[in-house]
């Protein structure tokens, strides 16, 4: 039976992101700035550890544009 | 051409019912499971600049809108400036295409398809209501089709913003996913397909896969349109198999019209490649792609040796970053910061903009809704390659001889449109 392994990713729906950039002040490890100050998100899923943080930086969004997916793959 | 015209077979400025069906024979009486299957197997991919395999997004759609029910876009807007080839077929040969609506919209299960052309055209409406009269008077057993009216700007045909538009809203690419194909418009699985791709469909559909792979190559069978432009002795739209190198391509145009340095492949939404190396190119998607260019919706402009292929570029380049929806912070931003450190480098010199661009490009590219963006960035840094000597040129003397010539590659008269979130932010670069 293999075990199965929740990855936990960062997205940001580009539309609704207006720059305000809370979410680079909340969440450094993994979000950084552009040189307009948009987010470029790391792509790499959120390790458990700094789960709380990704949380927080999605809250802090005034325009609700970052969410965290969530996807199931196959631990090897 | 070996196997000779296909789309373009009747000749006729108008191929009205009785000259289509005389051509190519009656519309099939075919079923979807039947249509998918000839169209997978004839190995057509779309001509609006994706090249996707159609067969494979007709199963998808069928698969996804089996309890709903779908809707098909025929997308014959054709955004690119540079373009003929949509409105070409439109005119030409309706009957084509509207047969493609009919057999794609079957193949997916849609009870209602969409016409989409550029606002402006009134000529081109009235051909096409005078063509759905002869059908219906023929009793043709057609799918319910209203042609739409698309605002004249480079994003409002990209698929996303055609279901924005058919669904009430204005005419701008929507955040993805879902993607068209599996919640479009009314929430349905749509299909959008471009006008040629189903007029190719159509013509697969009469004659089978064998017939259809008959020209072009195993990996990319059949004919394509393209429109040839710039120095080239006859430019137009032309119908050519695919596979044919670079140089063939241009000489169906008569030929170079005078010494080239450089084509811009692909349109605007393409590249550069230096005239040797498309002269050898083979004419297919792939092909092109392995240059670091790409077929895009078939359209190819010859530079002239004389011509500035920075200014050039730079033209095209503001007029994209005019033409973005400005939805999207990296677009509305990385767009004009792009497009100006290109003006800069064509018309005064120096070496910072190379350097800006260089930059500033990965923080463009994969970052808005759609790919327009990406497009944009693809094409200028093509310029900087391409054109590297005369990057350097323009860096160490300044301005080119080049800049004496009028430009020569089309660019619509800019028109500025409101911005959704106020101005830009400067680059910290």
């Amino acid at each position: 039976m293999p075990r199965r392994q929740r990855d936990r990713t960062l997205r940001v729906d580009p539309i609704k992101c207006e720059g305000h950039a809370l979410c680079i002040e909340a969440f450094p490890e993994m979000i950084t700035r552009d040189p307009w100050n948009y987010p470029v998100l790391n792509p790499h899923p959120v390790p458990d550890h700094l789960l709380r943080h990704a949380e927080h930086a999605v809250t802090v969004c005034p325009v609700l544009a970052l969410r965290i997916v969530t996807s199931d793959r196959e631990r090897k | 051409m070996s196997a000779g015209p296909r789309l373009t077979a009747t000749g006729a400025a108008y191929a009205d019912l009785a000259a289509h069906v005389r051509c190519h024979g009656p519309l099939p009486a075919t079923d979807a499971a039947h249509i998918i299957d000839i169209v997978e197997r004839s190995g057509l991919t779309g001509r609006g600049g994706a090249a996707f395999p159609t067969g494979r997004k007709l199963r998808t759609v069928a698969g996804n809108a089996r309890r709903s029910g779908a809707v098909l876009i025929a997308n014959g807007c054709e955004g690119e400036p540079a373009s003929a080839k949509d409105r070409s077929m439109l005119t030409k040969a309706p009957h084509l295409i509207l047969d493609g609506i009919t057999l794609g919209a079957r193949a997916v299960g849609a009870d209602h398809a969409y016409l989409c052309v550029h606002e402006g055209q009134d000529d081109l409406l009235r051909m096409l209501q005078r063509a759905q009269a002869e059908r219906r008077t023929a009793g043709l057993p057609d799918v319910e089709l209203t042609v739409t009216e698309v605002p004249n700007r480079y994003v409002a045909s990209e698929e996303s913003s055609l279901v924005h538009l058919l669904n009430g809203g204005p005419a701008l690419p929507l955040s993805t996913p879902p993607r068209p194909f599996e919640r479009g418009v009314r929430g349905r699985p749509t299909l959008v397909d471009n006008v040629e791709t189903l007029a190719q469909l159509a013509l697969a559909v009469r004659h089978g896969a064998d017939w259809f792979r008959s020209a072009g190559t195993p990996d990319a069978p059949g004919t394509v349109l393209v429109t040839l432009g710039g120095a080239v002795a006859a430019p137009g739209v032309y119908e050519v198999e695919l596979g044919v190198a670079g140089a063939d391509l241009l000489a169906v145009a008569g030929g170079p019209s005078e010494p080239l340095q450089a084509v811009l492949a692909g349109g605007y939404f393409g590249a550069w490649l230096r005239a040797d190396r498309f002269a050898a190119a083979p004419i297919t998607s792939r092909g092109l792609q392995a240059a670091g260019a790409a077929m895009g919706a078939g359209i190819f402009l010859a530079l002239p040796a004389t011509s500035c292929g920075l200014a050039e570029t730079a033209r095209i380049a503001q007029y994209l970053a005019e033409q973005s929806a400005n939805q999207c912070g990296p677009c509305l931003n990385g767009l004009p910061a792009l497009a100006d450190a290109l003006t800069v480098l064509a018309h005064r010199g120096g070496r910072k903009p190379a350097g800006t661009i260089t930059a500033l490009s990965p923080y463009v590219t994969g970052r808005g809704a759609c790919r327009h963006p990406d497009g944009a960035v693809r094409l200028i840094n093509s310029a900087l390659t391409e054109f590297a000597a005369d990057v350097r040129t323009h860096a160490q003397r300044g301005p080119c001889q080049g800049l004496r010539r009028a430009p020569i590659l089309p660019v619509p008269t800019p028109e500025r449109t409101a911005t959704r979130t106020g101005g830009r932010v400067p680059a910290e670069v």
